[in-house]
């Protein structure tokens, strides 16, 4: 018996794969079906535990490299059908979207499945890939942005842990591996049965996938981490760059992050426009021992002492004075609306399920998530917000003489 | 209170989820006329618990108010913004060639407030001074713009050689000039007239229900009149700065405003100057006008290469009529169908697709019968199309 799924609040179908199906979806772990939005085309989204954490050692951009060829491979094979193919790969993850022609859906994603598991890597789309891969290492490593990248996914995990390692690699291990090494790769790590599938557009899809019951939600009890840290590298740049970290409660629920996530983005924006500040962006990140809230921002050299103090005072001024009352209300209201036009983007819908039936098993019904959430719980989960981890990347606040 | 009553022009579909056929979600599920008030398109929405409303206002600029619609446009914006901002409903308005769009899109569960945002977007303006000057100044800085940029300048004077009754819709810097509070406020009492809007609603609501949501909407119809009769100041740009390279474009006229042809005919159009690519840089441009479309094809060349450049893009449309075969036709037949699809694939999209078509052709199918009728689309019926395009009007800047 294979693995199963449930149905919450009756807008989403979920199914296991009873057997593979003629030309429709193969042996996968979960396939969840968005049967209550009405859209002009299918999105399928693929969801397989791969990311750069699994490249070999010295092969780094592995994952990467695949997954530009093979999206690269799987259009070529698509071609003249309308439907198109895109992937994103993560530090744990790598996810395919694709957006076809409803009437063509099954035979779009044969071909994908196809392409994705079994076709052989093309020597040509390889050095095509590597060529714009190694071109964008080239050009990212010799910005800030890749030493600040590194260092502020190095703080979110272990010391060594290969979850921080350059998701993309250098030039160096980019020019090592063979389509050998890729096809190794592949055969190891792609299976459809640790992969999940989300559906949207395709119908309930019942005639081809069998339906079983609901499996059980693991129960996750972790934190990233429990001791806050500061790390400083002073560089000669133009710009100071900030990642500011909190650590989550695991058991708080997916969307209830999500909801922290998005006051916490609410409370650090600056309430008039802020000339100093040149960006913020602010993310839920799956770190290797938990979820983690992770504050991003670029700040001009002079700003940035008073910018850090702001966004962490901000922070804990939501933990410990949370939104109660007709404020909860309306922050409740604003992230609903937020969530679901998000949603309402075929391809955003796609993703979201299968994201949820990997890492739980059950697709959550949104608006019956959201609506859930009470303050007094949304107020418990801020209590639990941990010791931040703090990465300054910039011209030495100390002045040039150190 | 008197009974509100709506008079329903027509039932188009028992509804669009059970509608068959590969057009189908394009079909509106009711459509009704508001006495004094606006035609009402719903599209019935489904679970998925979003709501998306598209106000469209006609309106016509006389050549002496040209810009004042884009004014109009960036007051009702930030007139919608900072409420939308309280419960996360995502705004928007957009001068058409027919008028004025205004969208709001939310949470179905917000649908009332999403028509007062609506109200609050064809409210009348208010005269502020700080607000009119911003909006004025962005749009001379996208004047500037397009004087200096040989991309934008090229079209925007093949555009007034192909239609130059129809003044440019940023303006010229002589009328801003002109354009006060008073100006503004006179244009807006005479384009929202709430009898002459429409609204296109994605949502689970009836329509008498989203009526009475919507309340009074603009202006008393008492305040309606004609465009500001007086002739055009002059809407020449300044003196283009000198150039690297030469310049080229040419625009055909199509004289219908949503004939699926124009675009296939362009779709086909780039593809074949694509094969031109390493010689020099060529776009192809549908410009959508309030009476007319444009089929422009533009170019930019490198010193000695502009003859040629001239040339190719001179004999393209000749050269995609005289190859036109099936496979290639039903190729981009197909590829325009898609983007339209795509378009389409969530509630603020298909709103957007709808209301277009309605302000184009008059007609709540008229999505409907655009796709219906690109499916129809021959090798005989795209040839004809070509051969009635107008001859093409020119404009070149040279080094």
């Amino acid at each position: 018996m294979r693995l199963a799924a449930g149905i919450r609040g009756g807008s989403l179908a979920l199914f296991a794969v009873a057997s593979p199906v003629a030309g429709q979806v193969g042996d996968y772990a979960y396939v969840g079906v968005g049967s209550g939005q009405t859209t002009s085309v299918a999105v399928a989204a693929l969801h397989l535990q791969v990311g750069s954490s699994d490249d070999p050692v010295g092969m780094e951009g592995t994952a990467w490299l695949l997954g530009a060829i093979l999206s690269d491979q799987t259009n070529a094979a698509l071609a003249g059908t309308s439907a198109t193919v895109s992937a994103v790969v993560g530090r744990s993850t790598t996810i395919y979207t694709m957006t076809a022609p409803r009437d063509r859906w099954g035979a779009s994603w044969a071909t994908l499945a196809g392409v994705i598991f079994s076709d052989l890597i093309q020597p040509a789309a390889l050095e095509r890939s590597r060529a714009a891969l190694s071109a964008t290492s080239a050009f990212e490593g010799a910005s800030p942005t890749a030493d600040f990248g590194r260092e502020a996914a190095g703080l979110l995990a272990p010391p060594s842990h290969p979850w921080a390692q350059p998701p993309k690699g250098d030039s160096e291990s980019l020019a090592s591996i063979t389509d050998a090494d890729l096809q190794r790769f592949r055969d190891e790590r792609y299976r459809p049965a640790s992969a999940s599938v989300g559906l949207v557009g395709t119908g309930d899809a019942r005639d081809v996938i069998a339906r079983v019951d609901p499996a059980p939600r693991p129960e996750i009890d972790s934190i990233a981490w429990t001791e806050g840290r500061r790390v400083t590298i002073a560089q000669d740049v133009t710009s100071a760059w900030l990642a500011i970290s909190y650590p989550l409660p695991a058991r708080a629920g997916r969307t209830e992050l999500e909801f922290i996530t998005q006051l916490v983005s609410d409370a650090v924006e600056p309430l008039v426009p802020d000339p100093s500040l040149f960006s913020m962006h602010v993310r839920l990140v799956d770190a290797p021992h938990g979820p983690v809230v992770t504050i991003e921002t670029v700040v001009s050299p002079s700003a940035a002492a008073v910018s850090e103090r702001r966004i962490m005072g901000a922070v804990r001024g939501l933990a410990e004075r949370p939104p109660a009352g007709e404020l909860f209300q309306f922050a409740r209201r604003r992230f609903r609306a937020a969530r679901l036009l998000e949603e309402s983007y075929p391809e955003n819908a796609a993703g979201r399920i299968a994201a949820d039936l990997m890492r739980s098993g059950v697709a959550r019904n949104l608006q019956d998530e959201i609506w859930g959430i009470d303050s007094r719980s949304l107020a418990g989960a801020l209590a639990l917000l941990g010791e931040p981890r703090v990465f300054f990347l910039g011209p030495d606040p100390r002045g040039p003489q150190g | 209170m008197p009974a509100l009553i709506l008079l329903v022009v027509a039932l188009l579909s028992p509804s669009r989820a059970h509608a068959q056929g590969d057009t189908g979600f394009l079909v509106p599920d009711t459509v009704v006329q508001a006495p004094s008030g606006p035609r009402i398109v719903i599209l019935e929405a489904d679970r998925g618990g979003v709501a998306a409303l598209r106000l469209f206002v006609p309106l016509i600029e006389g050549p002496a108010e040209a810009g004042v619609g884009r004014i109009l446009v960036t007051l009702a914006l930030e007139r919608m913004a900072g409420p939308a901002g309280q419960v996360g409903a995502r705004v928007s308005s957009e001068r058409t060639p027919w008028g004025i769009a205004y969208t709001a899109a939310g949470a179905e569960v917000d649908l009332e407030y999403l028509t007062y945002l609506l109200r609050r977007a064809a409210e009348r303006p208010q005269p502020e001074t700080v607000a009119l000057d911003r909006a004025r100044g962005a749009l001379q800085a996208e004047i500037e713009r397009i004087s200096e940029t040989p991309a934008e300048r090229l079209l925007y004077e093949v555009g007034r050689s192909a239609a130059p009754h129809l003044p440019p819709a940023t303006g010229s810097p002589t009328t801003l000039g002109m354009i006060g509070s008073a100006r503004l406020q006179e244009v807006w009492a005479r384009s929202h007239n709430p009898s002459e809007m429409s609204i296109v609603a994605w949502t689970t609501s009836d329509p008498e229900v989203l009526h009475a949501m919507l309340g009074s909407l603009g202006a008393p119809e008492t305040t309606s009149s004609a465009p500001l009769d007086a002739p055009d100041p002059g809407s020449a740009l300044a003196q283009a700065p000198p150039r690297l390279r030469s310049w080229y474009a040419q625009a055909q006229i199509d004289t219908s405003t949503s004939d699926p042809h124009a675009a296939v005919a362009a779709h086909m159009i780039a593809r074949a100057l694509q094969e031109s690519a390493a010689e020099f840089q060529a776009s192809v441009r549908l410009w959508q006008l309030r009476d007319r479309t444009l089929l422009v094809v533009s170019g930019s060349a490198g010193r000695g290469r502009g003859p040629r450049m001239r040339a190719a893009i001179s004999s393209v449309v000749d050269q995609v009529r005289d190859g036109l075969d099936a496979a290639s036709v039903a190729a981009s037949v197909s590829e325009v169908a898609w983007r339209y699809r795509l378009e389409a694939r969530n509630p603020q999209g298909l709103v957007g697709v709808i209301g277009r078509a309605l302000e184009a052709t008059g007609q709540p199918t008229g999505a409907e019968s655009y796709l219906s009728r690109l499916s129809a689309i021959s090798v005989t019926s795209l040839a004809t199309y070509l051969g009635s395009l107008s001859d093409p009007l020119t404009t070149e800047l040279l080094p």
